[in-house]
């Protein structure tokens, strides 16, 4: 500790305060960083971190107290008096322009001019391959921004926050749409700003990347800081429980659940050039899951199961008698159900109240004939509120207000109203906190007792392993491997991921 | 429980948005009763009816075009749709030998579905965009429309048109009762049917429909075809009230009906929006018009009006979604 004292807190938030209209956001929450520190920010969604994230980059004002910056106190009241504080913010929803190139991209608004006024390329190019190598990354700086991949955007918009000599860094979920090795990419980017003395505040719901990459964690529920710890001094389950204020008992409530018949059978699946005669069965009261690296087919796999692409051949059976599922609707016919990776882009109706996108994969059921029955409706959906645990104030209210956990669960009441029996689940608990978490797993095991099936995508390695009975790898459009989930361990599924 | 913050602060604006419509009627009310004070004329029985048509014969396609705007998509056909329709009716009455009167004003509501039919069509099948498409639906029609008529105005004097332009029944104009027949229909369709919950899920994310089993091809090509249908029934209102057939019938009338959609709080990227807001935005246009020309102004001030009303409207909306706090 005493080395700590040595160094200088380049940021000090002190007994901050804001209310919204009818909530205490945050009531009196200290926070400092230390440079070349990265700090984690812990929370369940709705705890206080969005907040206090964006009264520092000078979007929220505060109701009370102080900010320091390198020990000078600062007052925000525009984003722009935050950066120019060297604040620098990279949210989840990456801000790249995607037709400009790489260089032009991390200098916007800073454009290196030759006399006549006109871009002076070759410098350009050269002072954006030197910020990429601040960070030993090589990108060419000529390449156009929309070619790259999501990992290499983030690394642009790193670039765009560094540039100028931020000293803060505020990362939001970075790995959230990341594969295991861009994640890894990342954190050597992140070691090599730590040795050039970058503060970095690090936003996760990753337990696991929490412990891999911060230095001390700072855990805020329900708008107040429970604790600051140093990373090394706790272990996962203590931080759980700070969260969510209570001991889970296990973060996987996995149950025993009799297995029964087979529910569909998939025979030599096939989509030229991506799937190779994939082979599978889902049984009653059983989780699948399905693993694979980013790119290995298993999209394309669920959504051509579900009709949302074509496939080139196979068989598919659900209760032994063959279907040809060419269409999202017809899929539901035969009673089988998805829900999709990206609930903003696929799931949810953001600007349409919680009950209409409850009942929207079933509407044509809600009421007699070609009226809506509203009291059905309301009926169904507040069942499910009730049963999936959504915290929301009200059935009018729009989806795009509440929290990205909430919004999860809504996609899987909306998934749970369609009445299937065979469910696909794409990375069903992506990006959400822990308790979101642990209630969909729930309802997940209800599921199963109730005699349905379960096909499930995650990439979490601790949440296929922990929930699935049966694991399928996929790695290049072939299956490469099956395991129980007595067998499996994560080198076997990494392994069989990458033949 | 613990409410949290983002939570808080949507129902704030959940209660001021539910108001949007309601403060639009005010403003209207406002209109009408400063109108009324300024000018006696406003308020006579012959200028309302007056009024009352004209508002309603843009406000039919203001209602179809409102179900298309919450949909996510546009049809600026419209005013070609309209040229075309009383071209055509026109034309076939003078012919010589031609269909009986009654046949004449199917075909005109067959041709605006059809144009309705070919506009989904192409958006739906071809997957062109809906401006690009109408656009170009609307150059066909007003084009044809001056093939038609060889780019003469041709005359209509007959019963059964003229009834659906100018004429009345117990003393309300016959396009009034068309008009209100059509927004009940409109507003019970779009807040209670199965068929309006889908057109705003379209609208609301259009992925997420298609993935939950909306049949969103049919869905939107049949409100085309019914942006169509109204264009043509307006098409006959309009032939009806002016007793000739000519090809620049409806030029520019699109960016009106826009307008009023507009003000009525359905935006341009869909999900949002409603019948009744677009009933207001219509009539506050329609009265604007009548009222400003009564106490003295002319049509050209008063677009200027139009215009400076659009962008103060549609920015008090936008200042509500981004409240900061």
């Amino acid at each position: 500790m005493s080395a700590r004292a040595a160094i200088a807190k380049i940021l000090e938030m002190r007994q901050i305060s804001k209310q919204f209209p009818g909530v205490q956001a945050l009531s009196d929450v200290s926070f400092d960083l230390d440079e070349g520190e990265v700090h984690g920010l812990l929370g369940e969604n709705g705890a206080g971190k969005s907040t206090l994230i964006k009264i520092l980059a000078g979007d929220y004002s505060k109701d009370a107290g102080e900010i320091y910056v390198g020990g000078r106190k600062v007052s925000f009241e525009a984003p722009v008096d935050s950066r120019n504080a060297g604040i620098r913010t990279i949210y989840q929803e990456l801000n790249t322009l995607d037709t400009l190139t790489v260089a032009e991209n991390i200098f916007v608004g800073a454009l290196p001019k030759k006399k006549l006024g006109t871009v002076d390329w070759k410098t350009l190019n050269e002072n954006a391959r030197l910020v990429l190598a601040r960070m030993n990354v090589e990108i060419n700086p000529r390449r156009i921004v929309g070619d790259l991949t999501v990992h290499e955007k983030q690394i642009i918009e790193i670039a765009k926050a560094i540039y100028k000599e931020a000293k803060i860094l505020v990362m939001d979920e970075p790995t959230a749409s990341l594969g295991e090795k861009d994640s890894e990419s990342l954190f050597n980017i992140i070691r090599s700003l730590k040795t050039q003395g970058v503060g970095i505040i690090y936003i996760s719901h990753r337990l696991n990347e929490i412990f891999q990459i911060t230095d001390r964690v700072t855990v805020l529920r329900d708008g107040a800081k429970i604790e600051t710890v140093v990373t090394n001094d706790t272990s996962r389950d203590a931080l759980i429980t700070m969260m969510v204020g209570r001991e889970l008992k296990e973060m996987y409530p996995k149950r025993a659940v009799p297995i029964g018949d087979v529910l569909m059978e998939v025979q030599n699946f096939h989509i030229k050039g991506i799937l190779e005669k994939i082979s599978f069965t889902i049984r009653s009261g059983e989780i699948v899951g399905l693993f694979g690296l980013l790119g290995a087919g298993r999209q394309n796999l669920v959504r051509a199961l579900y009709g949302i692409d074509s496939f080139d051949g196979g068989t598919v059976r659900v209760d032994g008698k063959p279907v040809f599922v060419n269409t999202p609707a017809r899929a539901l016919k035969s009673r089988l159900g998805y829900m999709p990776i990206d609930r903003k882009l696929e799931g949810l109706a953001l600007k349409l109240p919680v009950a209409s996108n409850i009942t929207m994969a079933n509407i044509d059921n809600i009421g007699q004939g070609m009226f809506i029955d509203r009291k059905l409706e309301d009926e169904r959906a507040r069942k499910w509120v009730a049963d999936v645990n959504i915290k929301t104030p009200s059935l009018r209210m729009e989806v795009n207000a509440l929290s990205g956990g909430n919004q999860q669960k809504i996609v899987l009441a909306k998934l749970l109203e369609t009445g299937s029996r065979i469910f696909i689940m794409n990375e069903p608990t992506r990006g959400i906190d822990v308790g979101s978490k642990v209630d969909i797993y729930q309802m997940m095991e209800n599921l199963c007792e109730a005699g349905a099936g379960i096909l499930m995508i995650s990439s979490e390695l601790p949440e296929i392993m922990s929930m699935s009975d049966r694991i399928i790898v996929i790695s290049n459009g072939r299956m490469t491997g099956e395991f129980t989930r007595a067998e499996v361990t994560q080198e076997k599924l990494l392994h069989m991921a990458s033949i | 429980m613990a409410t949290d913050a983002k939570t808080a602060q949507a129902q704030y604006q959940g209660m001021r948005k539910m108001s949007s419509s309601l403060i639009l009627f005010i403003f209207l009310f406002a209109m009408v009763g400063g109108f009324a004070v300024l000018s006696k004329d406003f308020t006579s029985i012959y200028n309302i009816g007056t009024m009352l048509t004209n508002i309603a014969f843009s406000g039919i396609v203001a209602g179809t075009l409102t179900l298309v705007m919450v949909m996510g998509g546009l049809d600026i056909s419209i005013g070609g749709n309209i040229a075309l329709t009383s071209c055509l009716v026109a034309y076939l009455y003078n012919l010589e030998n031609g269909p009986p009167v009654a046949l004449i004003v199917v075909i005109g509501l067959i041709l605006g579905t059809a144009i309705g039919a070919f506009n989904g069509f192409v958006i739906t099948r071809l997957n062109l965009n809906p401006i690009i498409t109408t656009l170009g639906t609307m150059a066909i029609t007003r084009g044809m429309g001056y093939v038609l008529t060889k780019s003469r105005s041709i005359l209509i004097m007959e019963d059964v048109v003229g009834f659906i332009g100018r004429g009345s029944i117990a003393l309300i104009p016959f396009p009034l009762i068309l008009f209100a027949v059509i927004y009940a229909a409109l507003i019970i369709l779009s807040n209670k049917s199965k068929f309006g919950r889908k057109i705003y899920c379209i609208g609301s994310n259009q992925e997420a429909a298609r993935l939950s089993g909306i049949n969103v091809k049919k869905v939107k090509f049949l409100v085309y075809l019914m942006s169509g249908i109204a264009a043509s029934l307006s098409g006959l209102i309009l032939t009806g009230q002016t007793a000739v057939g000519m090809p620049q019938h409806g030029t520019g009338m699109e960016l009106d009906v826009i307008t009023a959609v507009i003000l009525g709080g359905t935006g341009l990227s869909g999900g949002k929006g409603s019948i009744l807001g677009t009933l207001a935005g219509v009539l506050i246009l329609g009265v604007l018009y009548n009222g400003f020309t009564m106490i003295g102004f002319r049509y050209v001030h008063i677009r200027v009006f139009q215009g400076i009303i659009l962008i103060v409207v549609v920015s008090l909306y936008e200042a509500r979604e981004r409240k900061r706090y």
